[in-house]
């Protein structure tokens, strides 16, 4: 059973459409979702969460469809970290915690108040006086305090400090381990799900330009520097992106498609990311 | 559900206090005029108005996109409002009529007392057609949006309440008393509640949170 399959997702509005996605998230594996703002990221969680309205297309969660809805019963095996803490800002710890419980059948008490203690979250402070790192912890908090198999983050780590995302990949790392759980995320930082994911799918003007394994895309992918005479003379096929620059030519390849002769360095997904939304095209 | 009754009742009595304040003491202060009118009406109005507020506080922290993620369908919220506006307009309404009540009682005032449950009941019907007209509009419109309506029905409730107590029957032309009309604003409220809250439940079903 796939944690989360999505098949020929499409949603218009008059200014950004949607178009087409496909992506299969397996048991047991992490997927990270990345593009430029406006790519679509939040337009296709959204939709993913029923919080919009698809036009067409399939969307299956822990193998249930979800043409009608996300039934209660299987938002209770869903955590999800929206892009901002949404609690009202006048509760405290305690408040979300009582809140909580009466959502969540299979809320844990003690873990949110174990979360809160590892997290330094004040149970008598209200929201609104915490920092925008600890709201995010908060709301972390809520996704993994009751038993959830699909966590479903929407910029988690976000606003948080290296050290802080770093103890929040350790959760993550931690929640993956069991084999019935999976994780979809969309970040900006491209280092953290460099760290911690499986596949990674890129999306780009509504469009998805690929959703790979992530080693195999890492392996296949290479920065090339060469003249702009270098350059011209490869397989078109082979150049996803490139940038002309004083010195002549920068561009995103497949290493497994260039001369042996011609070197190129292992690509970041920050490069990736890069040279297929800004570079030139081939 | 459960878990939207409490978060607005945390929400309310920790954001509203001064609106309770006013409708706990205004019920009082209106009584000792010892006569019907606005005293009366008021503290009902105001309560009934407290998950609106509330609403507003869901869209500012984004609640509202945030508790379709819970498992809670789109009925439940809708219902939560309508039970929490009721629950409110019942609650004060019982309030104000039993601290009328007793200070006539006390001010040994003999005037109006028996039809005063009439009349409570009667403004009770009126805030629940304020609730019945705004809760819809809201859910459609945001509160922002749906301030306008609220406004102008408000003005409307408060025009209503300030004619009710000084007209007789014979002044309307209506073969009926207060009692009566109360009693008929409860028969037309039942189905009138069951349609605005379906018309929510409508719009709510259609409304996209992103």
């Amino acid at each position: 059973m796939n944690a989360l399959e999505i098949k020929n997702l499409r949603k218009h509005y008059p200014t950004f459409s949607l178009n087409d996605i496909s992506l299969t998230l397996p048991m047991g594996c992490v997927m990270g979702f990345i593009g430029e703002n406006g790519a679509g990221k939040s337009t296709t969680i959204n939709l993913i969460l029923d919080l919009i309205r698809r036009d067409s297309g399939s969307i299956q969660i822990l193998g249930r469809d979800t043409a009608g809805g996300l039934p209660p019963e299987l938002k209770e095996q869903i955590g999800v970290v929206l892009d901002e803490c949404c609690f009202p800002e006048m509760l405290d710890l305690e408040d979300i915690d009582a809140v909580m419980a009466a959502a969540y059948r299979t809320w844990s008490r003690e873990r949110f108040r174990r979360y809160g203690k590892e997290f330094s979250l004040n149970p008598k402070k209200k929201i609104k006086d915490y920092s925008r790192g600890m709201k995010m912890k908060l709301s972390i908090a809520c996704a993994l305090s009751h038993d959830s198999r699909l966590l479903i983050l929407d910029e988690a780590t976000s606003g948080l400090d290296p050290v802080i995302r770093d103890e929040m990949l350790d959760l993550f790392y931690e929640f993956i381990q069991d084999e019935s759980h999976a994780i979809f995320m969309s970040s900006h930082i491209t280092s953290d799900l460099e760290k911690i994911c499986d596949y990674i799918a890129l999306i780009h003007h509504g469009n998805l330009l690929f959703c790979e394994e992530k080693d195999t895309l890492l392996n296949r992918m290479g920065i090339l520097k060469c003249s702009r005479q270098t350059a011209e003379s490869l397989d078109p096929d082979a150049v996803y992106g490139r940038r002309t620059t004083a010195f002549g030519v920068e561009a995103l390849v497949n290493r497994f498609m260039i001369p042996r002769d011609l070197t190129a360095e292992h690509a970041t997904l920050d490069d990736i990311l890069v040279y297929l939304v800004k570079g030139e095209t081939k | 559900m459960k878990a939207l009754l409490i978060k607005d009742l945390k929400m309310i009595v920790k954001t509203l206090k001064l609106y309770l304040f006013i409708i706990l003491c205004y019920a009082p202060l209106g009584a000792l005029q010892l006569r019907l009118g606005y005293s009366q009406i008021f503290p009902v109005i105001l309560g009934s108005v407290l998950p609106l507020s509330a609403m507003a506080y869901d869209e500012r922290f984004h609640w509202d996109r945030y508790c379709l993620t819970l498992p809670v369908s789109r009925r439940d919220i809708v219902l939560s409002k309508y039970l929490l506006s009721l629950g409110f307009a019942a609650a004060i309404a019982v309030y104000t009529l039993l601290v009328n009540l007793l200070i006539h009682a006390l001010a040994g005032a003999s005037a109006d007392t028996g039809a005063m449950p009439s009349y409570i009941l009667l403004f009770t019907c009126v805030a629940i057609t304020f609730i019945n007209i705004n809760l819809p509009i809201t859910f459609l419109l945001g509160t922002e949006k749906g301030r306008l309506v609220y406004l102008a029905s408000m003005v409307f409730v408060i025009i209503f309440s300030g004619t009710i107590p000084q007209v007789s029957s014979s002044a309307l032309g209506l073969p009926m008393d207060v009692t009566g009309l109360a009693l008929t604003m409860t028969v037309i409220n039942i189905p009138l509640t069951a349609v605005s809250f379906l018309i929510s439940l409508s719009v709510y079903r259609k409304k996209e949170l992103s």
